[in-house]
């Protein structure tokens, strides 16, 4: 009875581990949502465009399995206070999508050289300072939308849903495998942005059709569906006049490194695996100046591996290999791991933190056969780096075209971590 | 009796207008029809039409964008920077025909813009007090009667407006230099 009851327990711990990881595990969507729902003039139709846009959140979500963390700002808490605080101190993972969606008035000061325009929300919020601010965070994929005006102050289309049903895998096409950043405005520089009590905002409301639209397509992407959105849009008063605006957007796609490395090629079934972690563990990593990081390397069996790190910092990319032994040729990239330290933690070293910030991947290649050669590499010794590659992309390339001696006994793998480097 | 009958049939007529439209001889030398009436008393009101269409005296405000806390002074919660000219006459008329007027409206839709106000009216009878605030950055005006707001585009009138407020600013740079 005790050891049935031991085992129900070890059962009952596996079935809550298992369900842990995998919640801890799942990217999110973090969603700012904010509707000037209390405004007398389109208070009306800025609620039919926030329960639309929360109704697809919901889909997008429940499709994806990204874990949705909404923040919704209606009525009185329409203010430029709590709008800067939900997006200063929004902290997405490297893996995250975020969505910042605005519904209300806007405009432009005279002077202002951005096409973006200003939010209406108490003395104004500049939609520039809001996708810049969001960028810097890094998220996989960023998505910002203003259904708002663009006009300088001086000193419908139907909703006619399809019935027909929304891809699952497409709602995972736009959302999770998609990295970059989709910017948008209802309206160009000078321009009004239009909506009635009925149908929201005309833009919002074009913009859901052709997301729906798209879903239901064999192969959506963000530049289709907002091609598909016509570069002028008109509503109709009630008196039969037609009232024109022309949204405006930016699609750029971006390497992911998070993608690239999370899903590294293995012939090892398991057999042979290495992995690495830091001081501060695994994920959600994020270092500050004049912090110290140390890195550990585990491999379950003997072999050697190699460090390479990829950095992106503002504009600039490097691929790099790391030296982590003292020797005089090649062998100062490579570790040989033996009987004695194999399935062990072994420490890499200890890094400080500078400038420049921004992210930084440690990839881990293993074999438990030699390395009979290196990815290709310059020594820059300005930089004090042995270059593969000054693009990631290209660089996790050459990585990968390197093999080890390739004979029926030999087992490769790799193993990354991602790190945010971060101003003190 | 057919004749009877027809004078009874007129006479009906003419009551029903009477009843529907009790501005008709009031606002004398205004032209708006039956319908654009109704549609308008839809919109702003039968107290706030009573005011508009036969007010004692109409003054005009240049009025600061912003509103300010400090009541002194102030239309609507907004700063008076300069008062211009009384609307009369003919000007009068012509703005009473393209307040009244449906066609002036965007009904049914309404733009995402911020309400900064330029200029403003404020028609006086006797202690009734309607302000009309003026966006021309957005062609949007503003109707208030006490507790009272009706908010609206212009943007089909906007030329005769911007044409009436000017008149009343003949000195004023700022209200000269809106396009």
């Amino acid at each position: 009875m005790n050891m049935r009851k031991q085992i129900c327990q070890i059962i009952w711990l596996l079935c809550l581990w298992s369900f842990v990881t995998t919640v801890c595990q799942a990217a999110s969507l973090h969603a700012i949502i904010v509707a000037d729902t209390n405004d007398r003039s389109i208070g009306k139709s800025t609620k039919v465009d926030f329960k639309n846009i929360s109704a697809e959140l919901e889909n997008i979500a429940h499709a994806t399995n990204l874990q949705l963390k909404k923040q919704t700002f209606t009525a009185s808490a329409v203010t430029r206070e709590n709008l800067v605080n939900a997006i200063s101190n929004l902290q997405p993972a490297l893996e995250d999508v975020v969505l910042f969606y605005y519904s209300g008035h806007g405009y432009r000061a005279e002077d202002k050289k951005s096409k973006w325009p200003t939010l209406s929300v108490d003395e104004g919020l500049d939609y520039t300072w809001v996708i810049e601010e969001l960028k810097k965070k890094n998220p996989r994929l960023l998505i910002t939308l203003s259904d708002a005006c663009n006009v300088v102050i001086q000193g419908l289309l139907s909703s006619s849903r399809s019935m027909a049903k929304p891809r699952k895998e497409n709602y995972k096409k736009l959302f999770l495998d998609f990295n970059g950043q989709v910017l948008i405005s209802s309206s160009q520089p000078g321009e009004f942005s239009w909506g009635g009590s009925r149908n929201g905002g005309l833009y919002t409301s074009s913009f859901l059709k052709s997301l729906r639209e798209a879903l239901q397509t064999k192969n959506p992407s963000w530049k289709t569906l907002l091609a598909k959105i016509p570069k002028t849009i008109s509503i109709q008063d009630n008196q039969g006049r037609k009232w024109k605006q022309h949204p405006q957007y930016e699609v750029i796609e971006a390497f992911s490194l998070v993608s690239a490395l999370s899903t590294p090629p293995t012939d090892t079934d398991g057999r042979f695996r290495v992995e690495i972690k830091t001081n501060k563990g695994k994920q959600n990593l994020a270092f500050h100046e004049d912090e110290e990081i140390e890195f550990f390397v585990k491999l379950s069996q003997p072999g050697y591996f190699y460090v390479a790190g990829h950095h992106k910092k503002s504009n600039t990319e490097l691929s790099y290999l790391l030296d982590i032994n003292n020797q005089d040729d090649e062998a100062i990239f490579i570790y040989q791991v033996d009987k004695n330290v194999a399935d062990k933690w072994v420490s890499l070293g200890k890094f400080t933190v500078a400038p420049p910030f921004g992210l930084e991947a440690i990839q881990v290649v293993a074999s438990n056969q030699k390395f009979d050669q290196l990815p290709p590499f310059q020594y820059d010794q300005k930089l004090g780096y042995h270059i593969i590659a000054d693009n990631i992309e290209k660089g996790i390339d050459k990585i990968r075209q390197v093999k080890p001696i390739n004979n029926q006994k030999t087992l490769a793998t790799e193993a990354a971590l991602i790190i945010e480097t971060k101003q003190k | 009796m057919i004749a009877r009958l027809m004078i009874l049939l007129t006479m009906l007529i003419l009551t029903a207008c009477s009843y529907t439209n009790p501005y008709w001889t009031k606002a004398k030398g205004t032209y708006f029809s039956y319908t654009a009436t109704f549609h308008i008393r839809e919109l702003l009101g039968d107290p706030m039409i009573e005011v508009l269409s036969s007010p004692d005296h109409v003054e005009s405000f240049q009025i600061s964008h912003l509103p300010s806390k400090n009541k002194t002074n102030t239309l609507a919660g907004y700063p008076i920077l300069s008062t211009g000219n009384l609307l009369e006459g003919v000007p009068l008329t012509q703005f009473q025909s393209t307040v009244f007027d449906k066609d002036s409206y965007v009904l049914g839709i309404t733009k995402r813009c911020g309400f900064f106000p330029d200029s403003a009216l404020r028609f006086t009878k006797k202690e009734e007090i309607v302000t009309i605030l003026f966006s021309f950055s957005c062609n949007q005006w503003i109707f208030i009667q006490g507790e009272s707001e009706v908010y609206e585009d212009f943007d089909p009138a906007r030329a005769p407006l911007l044409e009436i407020i000017k008149g009343l600013f003949p000195e004023n740079q700022k209200i000269q230099a809106l396009k």
